[in-house]
């Protein structure tokens, strides 16, 4: 009974070791997963801020940079129009990305949105990771 | 002969079937836990290596370095050689000089990501920004400039793109 309810705490202390190990090594995994969103999202809208223009083919501009195909799934924000998603991959991390945009008036500059999300496998809802905003002269 | 049967009957040690009961089962779950241990030891120590290298810190702050020089670096000139393995950005230090009077060159020597900056001739600091380059490329985008680092520590590789605009005149 003894060498029982030894076995039972080496037990619980084994399977917490481990369970501690398991959330802070996810831990840094999603922060990695994180900065390399929000870098990508970064990357992107400086790229499209420099193209000068809204009509912006990210495989065309990118696609030497990362495997990036046509995708779908994400709105783009309120008042904006859609122009495309795409799944960009980034050292085998998956991510979708949609590019949206307000025309140039009179007054402002036309405005270009980049969000990323992580598609998470297996979950039909996407994890935002960014949302990034810049204005355009053209 | 009574006392003794009540003595035989309180008895407190185990027979040699429950022993070998409690043998069975304990090296059972002995048995489990190793291999749960080491699978998990195995697939995990990998996993840490991947997040613990320090290759993602390394490659945010190399890009960050670039980035801050390229974004007040002048539109009018920039020096990339051919093979885009080294790059040379001229920048205002003093706000009020009519000309670009810092230059910042990125460059890679024996595997290492360096920014020196300087003044004409004078070479005043040079910065290591990342270790274990395997390659680099920079490119000119009209008014950005483009980035593609890769580091390689021979367990892992991983490529990181940052493009910057140039902001000054």
């Amino acid at each position: 009974m003894e060498i029982l309810i030894g076995m039972l705490v080496v037990g619980f202390v084994i399977t917490g070791t481990l369970h501690i190990r398991y959330h802070s090594t996810m831990g840094v995994l999603d922060a990695e997963l994180s900065q390399a969103g929000i870098r990508l999202g970064s990357t992107i809208i400086e790229s499209w801020q420099n193209s000068k223009k809204t009509n912006f083919d990210l495989i065309a501009e990118m696609g030497n940079d990362f495997t990036i195909t046509i995708s779908s799934g994400q709105a783009a924000p309120i008042g904006f129009t859609k122009l495309k998603d795409y799944q960009v991959t980034v050292n085998h991390m998956k991510f979708l990305v949609t590019l949206s945009y307000k025309a140039q008036t009179t007054s402002v500059p036309a405005t270009l949105n980049v969000q990323v999300s992580w598609p998470r496998a297996g979950k039909a809802q996407l994890r935002r990771i960014c949302s990034l905003t810049t204005y355009m002269n053209l | 002969m009574i006392r003794e049967k009540i003595q035989m009957q309180n008895r407190t040690a185990v027979t040699l079937v429950e022993m070998l009961m409690a043998m069975m089962v304990s090296s059972i779950l002995f048995l489990t836990m190793g291999f749960l241990v080491s699978d998990s030891e195995g697939a995990w120590g990998s996993l840490q290596q991947r997040s613990l290298s320090g290759m993602t810190e390394e490659a945010n702050f190399a890009g960050a370095a670039f980035e801050a020089v390229c974004r007040r670096s002048s539109k009018s000139s920039c020096t990339i050689p051919t093979l885009g393995t080294t790059c040379t950005l001229y920048y205002y230090h003093d706000l009020n000089a009519q000309s670009p009077d810092r230059y910042a060159k990125f460059y890679v020597q024996n595997k290492k990501l360096y920014v020196q900056h300087g003044s004409g001739n004078n070479v005043l600091y040079t910065v290591q920004l990342a270790n274990n380059v395997q390659s680099i490329k920079f490119t000119q985008h009209g008014d950005a400039i483009k980035m593609v680092l890769f580091l390689n520590d021979g367990k892992k590789a991983m490529k990181f793109v940052n493009w910057a605009i140039r902001n000054a005149h």
